[in-house]
């Protein structure tokens, strides 16, 4: 069995391919950079349909119709352009009353589309488009510190990152939230309150970093059109020092944000990356792997939850939990205190940088 | 019952969102038996490959059996390859699925719609819209909000064997139109299950543009439906999509020579399987009515109805269904059954994280507290799913389950994991309130969809396997329905044990009590309650039962119907814990 991953490195090489659902056109060049918010492809589908009777219009059979027909099927028009004419002792024309573009004609009413949808994929970080697949998409390479989250409410932003440096087991204050100003992506502990969450918002952020949420705040987060990545999960859950080491020293840089929401199929985790750096960079790990002694673990249940320790042992039998339940277990080192037992399914890999 | 045609091995494959499951059934003094069961996770999603747990399952059931089911087991594409030798045939049945999106077209609430719903409830499907005939007042806003959806399938049904012809045809031209404006490579596939006068424009008008699969009708006649073909049909597209972004599914069917499908349809087979079998060889008596299986999966729940010897409803409740816009919603129901001092923000972000890793495992006490009351509450909501999209469903969301369901059949890891039978057996009944007697059985190997499989090839396979011990008999429940005040007595049951012991015991309201009955034991049971009591003969009536015990024996449910817990945390833990003591704990 495999382990889900989350990266949480100080130097890696990242790249991410930005792929529309449906085919379209791409926007950016091979080499060319990119900001978070630039749109990397975008497909346009005919929208906002509306009928016109040219039959009626005409005063002709339905039948008719298509041989009246001055414009071909995909012509766009503008307002007031001629759609249909007949000739005779009377000529009588059709004019189309607003632009859109001519999808069919059936039974002596034509359709037409007069707006588009609009359906586009964002860079979502800084860096540099690479194997630009035509029609789809391209992928964005870039080089820089890279943290994962387990949950993003799907908003993508950037801007300059300010992390919380009062003990991160407590609320931030509002000293230090003013400290920090408006239009900035802050870093914090937790968000366990309505009020909490209300005064960071008041103070205008381009995007939230926590170590975790209280799932009462979950839709409001939904809300918000901002990114907002929960590194750890959801309740009384504190940051995790690699998370910490690495935003800690990135504060005033540029930070990107894709809070995707976390896709099993497509492979997707939020993550906030931090373009640039002098460091050799590695190799992100995969989205999962293989649990192996040594490796840092996050923890998803018992008292250590949301803690980072390192596999100490893996025991070949299975173990009876306190639940009562039997399964295969991890034995963790935590940094301070006793050895720690954990089903293996309870564990995430961290792929930090020093292990 | 028969002897097998066969001399050989049959291999049943179930991959579920979080495990995979292996069974191994062989012949032992002339019947099939379950000759082992194990379990590996499933290597689910984005660089997963199905095969992997198969190959880790089969490679453990290799070493405790003493047995060689896989020749080589690191071929190039991953997979294992079978040993012929040692197994006659390989069968897969599926419940990890990719989100696959359908949109409904129909006419009617009560007619087509509601055909077409209670078919999309039978699939892995999230059901991404449904218009009906009022929605053709605005086609433009349809197509739109359709387009914004892109789904993968349309499904178009409505009108009666040449019934609303005009209206439907109109469905026609929007399907058109949403595929003309789609480009070619994203083009829903559409199922037209309707008014089969129109055929012919269905395929003059959609065949140019997309995949299109015509349907028997899904209402050929007012108020009567017929899913089954077009069940089939969906499924077999819908295995089509999941091996496509599967990987390592197409290689499995291809082990399998394709006998693969998906759990709910095998589990819906057996239902009718085993309301035929009751239909034509059991005397039908109060304890015998309706067959209900329930499999609260890690990606979905699934339950299925049958009586009368026919299946009468089915629902699978995929998980990615509002996954997130339904935390609020469901805080409260988990909090009211949690047997344990968990605070509802706690409840809250349990669920939460969960929704995030529904692989993990119970650890402590208090998760397991708090993994069985989210079980309690996904029986409910399933259960409420299933009576809004089938009328006739017997299921009320406050009083329970009103109807006759003789036997339930239970899986999924919460229930199947259980430290005890009497959790399971607590989490069922606190789940289902069930009316009327019945008893519940566990299928803590998860065969009961393989069997409905594998008996395409091997019909006596099902027979001798449910025949067996590879169900847990939990034991029978028989409910006291009764409106009087805790404490007041409302039966009094005397025991005849086949061994000549009897034995009186008098049931107050409010109370949950065990009878001793051994495993495979069968005795008699003279109820006689109050006046105001129903045992399921009527208030005050009588009634004499026989039931075969299990580990819990006979359990009388005399705790009122709708439950009711206390509002305070301590005294609620209390009464839970109190009712599981009274189960053995």
């Amino acid at each position: 069995m495999k382990n889900l991953v989350v990266n949480r490195q100080s130097a890696v090489k990242l790249c991410r391919v930005r792929q529309l659902p449906i085919p379209g056109q791409v926007l950016v060049e091979e080499g060319q950079s990119v900001h978070p918010e630039d749109l990397i492809a975008e497909s346009l589908l005919s929208s906002e349909l509306y009928y016109l009777d040219i039959a009626r219009g005409l005063g002709v059979d339905p039948a008719d119709v298509l041989a009246c027909l001055v414009r071909d099927m995909g012509d766009v028009l503008e307002a007031d352009d001629v759609i249909a004419e007949r000739d005779g002792t009377f000529p009588r024309l059709v004019r189309v009353p607003r632009g859109g573009r001519l999808l069919a004609c059936r039974d002596g009413v034509a359709v037409l589309a007069s707006g588009k949808l609009a359906v586009g994929v964002r860079a979502a970080m800084i860096g540099t488009a690479a194997d630009v697949r035509p029609e789809w998409g391209a992928t964005i390479t870039a080089q820089g510190s890279l943290v994962q989250g387990l949950w993003g409410n799907g908003r993508v932003g950037a801007g300059i990152l300010r992390v919380q440096t009062s003990p991160l087991d407590q609320a931030i204050t509002m000293e230090e939230l003013t400290s920090f100003g408006e239009g900035q992506v802050i870093a914090m502990g937790f968000c366990t309150e309505e009020q909490l969450l209300e005064r960071v918002l008041d103070q205008k952020p381009t995007g939230l970093i926590l170590g975790a949420l209280d799932a009462q705040r979950i839709a409001r987060v939904m809300a918000l059109d901002i990114p907002v990545i929960l590194l750890n999960g959801f309740g009384d859950l504190r940051f995790d020092p690699p998370s910490l080491a690495i935003l800690r020293q990135k504060v005033g840089e540029v930070v990107c944000l894709n809070a995707s929401q976390p896709d099993p199929i497509g492979g997707f985790l939020p993550e906030v990356m931090i373009p640039g750096g002098k460091a050799t960079p590695s190799a992100a790990l995969p989205y999962r792997a293989e649990l192996k002694a040594g490796q840092q673990v996050l923890a998803l249940s018992g008292a250590a939850r949301g803690e980072v320790m390192r596999v100490a042992e893996l025991p070949d039998g299975e173990t009876t939990l306190e639940s009562g339940l039997t399964c295969k277990t991890t034995v963790l080192r935590p940094a301070e205190g006793d050895l720690i037992t954990l089903p293996r399914q309870n564990v995430l890999i961290v792929g930090a940088s020093d292990g | 019952m028969g002897v097998p045609s066969r001399t050989g091995t049959l291999v049943g494959l179930d991959i579920g969102r979080v495990n995979t499951r292996v069974a191994v059934f062989g012949i032992e003094e002339g019947k099939y038996r379950l000759q082992g069961s194990q379990i590996a996770g499933t290597d689910f999603g984005y660089e997963g490959h199905l095969a992997s747990g198969v190959h880790e399952a089969l490679g453990g059931l290799e070493q405790f059996l003493d047995r060689k089911f896989l020749l080589s087991p690191d071929q190039a594409d991953g997979l294992p390859s079978i040993n012929h030798r040692a197994v006659d045939r390989v069968g897969l049945t599926l419940s990890a699925f990719p989100p696959i999106r359908a949109v409904l077209f129909g006419l009617t609430a009560r007619g087509s719609l509601a055909a077409g719903s209670a078919l999309t409830g039978k699939l892995p499907l999230e059901l991404a819209g449904t218009y009906g005939l009022a929605d053709l007042a605005d086609e433009a806003a349809v197509i739109d909000q359709v387009l914004s959806k892109r789904p993968h399938m349309l499904l178009l049904t409505g009108g009666t064997d040449m019934g609303a012809e005009e209206s439907l045809a109109r469905w026609v031209e929007v399907a058109c139109l949403i595929c003309r404006i789609l480009p070619e490579n994203v083009r829903p596939v559409v199922f037209f299950a309707g008014n089969p006068g129109l055929e012919d424009l269905v395929r003059r008008r959609l065949e140019p543009y997309t995949r299109l699969v015509v349907l028997p009708n899904l209402q050929p006649a007012c108020g009567e439906w017929d899913d089954i073909p077009s069940h089939l049909a969906i499924t077999r597209e819908v295995m089509v999509m999941s091996s496509e972004k599967l990987a390592g599914l197409q290689g499995l069917t291809r082990l399998t020579g394709g006998l693969v499908a998906t759990r709910g349809a095998m589990l819906e087979r057996m239902v009718r399987f085993l309301c035929r079998a009751q239909d034509q060889h059991l005397v039908k008596d109060e304890g015998t009515g309706g067959i209900l299986t329930l499999d609260l999966g890690a990606g979905s729940t699934m339950i299925c109805a049958g009586r009368d010897g026919r299946l009468a409803a089915s629902r699978v409740s995929a998980r990615h269904e509002d996954l997130w816009a339904g935390v609020d919603a469901a805080v409260d129901p988990i909090h009211q059954w949690t047997a344990a001092r968990l605070s509802r923000e706690s409840v809250g972000n349990e669920f939460a994280n969960q929704q995030l890793f529904p692989g993990r495992f119970p650890q402590s006490l208090t998760e397991l507290a708090f993994s069985q009351s989210l079980a309690r509450y996904r029986i409910r909501a399933g259960m409420a799913a299933l009576a809004e999209q089938a009328d006739s469903f017997p299921y009320d969301t406050a009083y329970g389950l009103m109807g006759e369901y003789g036997r339930i059949i239970a899986s999924g890891a919460a229930l199947t994991n259980a430290p005890t039978p009497g959790q399971a057996m607590l989490m069922l009944l606190d789940g289902l309130q069930p009316w009327r007697q019945s008893t519940l059985v566990l299928d803590r190997f998860h065969i009961l969809p393989l069997l409905g499989l594998l008996g395409e090839v091997e019909p006596l396979l099902p027979v001798h396997i449910l025949a067996s011990d590879a169900f847990d008999n939990l034991g029978t429940v028989i409910p006291v329905i009764s409106q009087v005040p805790d404490g007041v007595m409302v039966l009094s049951i005397t025991v005849n044990m086949d061994s000549g012991k009897t034995y009186q015991v008098d049931i107050p309201q409010g109370v949950l009590r065990r009878l001793i009955a051994a495993p495979g034991e069968s005795v008699t049971l003279i109820l006689e309650p109050a006046p105001e009591a129903d045992v399921g003969a009527g208030p005050g009536v009588s009634r004499q039962v026989r039931v075969t015990g299990g580990p819990l024996g006979v359990v009388i449910d005399a705790r009122g119907r709708p439950l009711r817990l206390p509002e305070n945390d301590d005294e609620r833990v209390d009464c839970m814990r109190h009712w599981l003591g009274s189960l053995g704990g």
